[in-house]
């Protein structure tokens, strides 16, 4: 899947948790994911988990980020990974 | 000396009653507060009626509170048994039932999680917070009960061959067996490793472990034995090395001890370079076989640290160490598991349990001080692994530890690998067979084999392939789900394949080395 790199918040929002649903939340289904979900804290991305996190969403987006965006700031929500993706494809 | 765990607690709040024993997040406590809070956890599991021998289960995430409660149950004489807070609720529930639980220590909604068989199992419960309903109805306590509570010490009765603690490990039959560790058997690793590491009131130690892996141990009880302060890492902060190199910074950690893909991570990720670590004087490290090629990027980044590599099966506590004092230049050579540690002696033996001489492969053996009790309820087990034996004049019990070593010249060993099935992921202990019965328990699955993928970072990553019976039909999805619900989340497989059949040996076992070195077989259409 490729994103358009005029990607609407919303649409980038739909990519990520439609990734995440079905790659961390498969034995899950009936939990809901929202843009403020805290998906780290709340233990539904792990160490391994985070970098295919990163894999997809530079894939999808067509982007490569940055050592040091590789921050828990950056991931704590659907939202925080969102403002990340769309700073850098800007 | 002290003779239980929970002594060395009371000896820190007496000698350094004002200094900070754990810090978690923005909780700091004293030792004083730490020792009173722990009293008054001890009275509330006294006064409902928990005594010494009795087992008190933790289902939760590591906290100040967390501390505080496991050195209360200590207290009473009884022992902790640590569940790991992501385990599904399936089988928290086993070990709950395993060893007889008397009490629960937990919040309101893992208490709504569990699937007990035996609803009168529990005789109290403990809610640190949440399930407000539960304790209206009585059937559970919270915490505002403990605070009540006065916070005097309690009689402390028992002996030092008393349970401190059991240690759900994987087993190969498909259920975790209990490691039972006495207070004995602790103390003689704290003590040495507290003397050897010259543990002094100035330290920061980090806890990087979880409650029910055994590395916390020495973060505990090491920090309380020498009055240093606890400083428990927020596991989401250890998911990205950046933050987590900027936390050892910033909490002014002395001395770190954590499974070498943490440090792993941290040497490809954390941006070191950025960072004034210059309070960090050892690191530790233990669990798994740590590449050579990123300790030595390690040392260059952090140089002012002694690094040491620490060895030993849950069952023996540490029972060898090695100092690094230089890092082999070739990056395929391994880091030597060192020599024994004080109290213990560990020695090669072969099939026949006769010593091999060094430079020969053999099977390594411990005996001392640091044993386990055996495996709680498993009689059998037990016996497969302590044994009486007999060695010139000697003749004492040791702990069979399944792994293949070769004593060096300089009299240290050499880790070469395992006899079994058993593998290290994320310095986790897993038996492949656990998983494959998990996955055989599954009604589609005719045939089921779990193999190690190979992983700089990580150690292994797990692959399963299947075989599904015909006109079956599961998902990868599906097997992983059902994976998830019966194991803990580090040993559900990464890959789950489906294929017609599995490759064969000669004899008609199924050839994991085949399936170890790649697709051969191909998967199912």
């Amino acid at each position: 899947m490729t994103i358009s790199p005029r990607s609407e918040p919303a649409a980038v929002d739909e990519a990520l948790i439609g990734f995440i649903q079905k790659q961390f939340l498969y034995d899950r289904p009936g939990v809901q994911l929202s843009p403020d979900t805290r998906v780290i804290e709340d233990g539904i991305v792990d160490s391994v988990g985070i970098l295919q996190l990163v894999g997809f969403i530079e894939k999808a987006f067509e982007i490569s980020l940055r050592p040091d965006d590789l921050v828990l700031k950056n991931f704590e929500t659907v939202a925080a990974i969102r403002t990340l993706v769309l700073a850098r494809m800007a | 000396m002290a003779r239980f765990l929970d002594e060395l607690l009371t000896n820190a709040a007496s000698r350094f009653p004002d200094r900070p024993a754990v810090r978690f997040r923005a909780t700091e406590l004293t030792y004083l507060e730490l020792e009173q809070l722990s009293n008054q956890v001890a009275h509330t599991l006294i006064g409902h009626g928990v005594k010494r021998g009795d087992r008190v289960a933790l289902y939760l995430d590591k906290s100040a509170l967390s501390i505080a409660v496991l050195y209360g149950v200590l207290k009473i004489g009884a022992a902790y048994v640590p569940i790991d807070p992501l385990a599904p609720p399936r089988r928290a529930s086993y070990i709950l039932e395993n060893c007889a639980t008397k009490a629960l220590i937990t919040t309101g909604a893992k208490l709504q999680s569990l699937e007990l068989r035996d609803q009168g199992l529990l005789k109290v419960t403990l809610l640190i917070e949440g399930g407000k309903e539960d304790v209206q109805t009585g059937r559970a306590l919270e915490w505002a009960d403990v605070q009540w509570e006065a916070d005097t010490p309690v009689p402390r009765p028992g002996e030092a061959e008393d349970q401190a603690y059991i240690l759900y490990t994987s087993g190969s039959t498909g259920f975790p067996k209990g490691v039972m560790i006495s207070h004995r058997a602790a103390l003689s690793f704290v003590d040495w490793a507290a003397e050897r590491f010259g543990l002094t009131c100035q330290d920061r130690l980090s806890n990087h472990a979880p409650l029910h892996f055994d590395l916390s141990i020495f973060d505990i009880f090491g920090a309380a034995s020498a009055g240093a302060c606890l400083i428990i890492v927020p596991p989401e902060i250890s998911l990205f090395p950046i933050d987590l190199a900027q936390f050892i910074e910033q909490e002014r950690i002395t001395v770190w001890y954590s499974v070498p893909s943490v440090l792993t991570r941290l040497v490809l990720h954390g941006l070191l370079g950025n960072r004034n670590l210059h309070f960090l004087r050892a690191v530790l490290f233990a669990g798994e076989v740590f590449p050579v090629k990123f300790l030595r990027q390690l040392i260059s980044l952090v140089p002012g640290a002694d690094y040491y590599n620490l060895y030993g099966p849950t069952e023996t506590n540490v029972c060898t160490y090695y100092p690094v004092d230089r890092v082999p230049e070739d990056d395929c050579a391994t880091l030597p598991i060192g020599k024994a540690c004080a109290g213990c002696e560990v020695v090669a033996l072969d099939a026949e349990r006769k010593p091999v001489p060094p430079g020969e492969e053999g099977e390594l053996y411990v005996r001392g001080g640091t044993l386990m009790s055996g495996y709680w309820g498993m009689p059998e087990k037990t016996r497969e692994v302590l044994n009486r034996i007999e060695l010139g004049e000697n003749t004492d019990v040791y702990y069979r530890t399944g792994d293949l070593v070769r004593e060096q010249e300089d009299g240290s060993y050499a880790f070469l690998g395992r006899r079994d099935d058993m593998i290290k992921s994320r310095g986790y202990r897993i038996e492949l067979g656990e998983i494959e019965s998990i996955l055989y328990s599954h009604p589609a699955v005719e045939f089921a084999a779990a193999v190690p993928v190979p992983d700089e970072q990580f150690g292994n990553l797990i692959k399963a392939v299947v075989v599904l019976k015909k006109s079956s039909e599961a998902s990868e999805g599906e097997l992983k789900t059902h994976c998830l619900a019966r194991l803990p989340r580090y040993m559900v497989p990464d890959v789950i394949e489906t294929r017609d059949v599995l490759p064969r040996t000669s004899s008609g076992k199924i050839d994991k080395r085949q399936l170890i070195a790649g697709p051969a077989g191909g998967p199912r259409n």
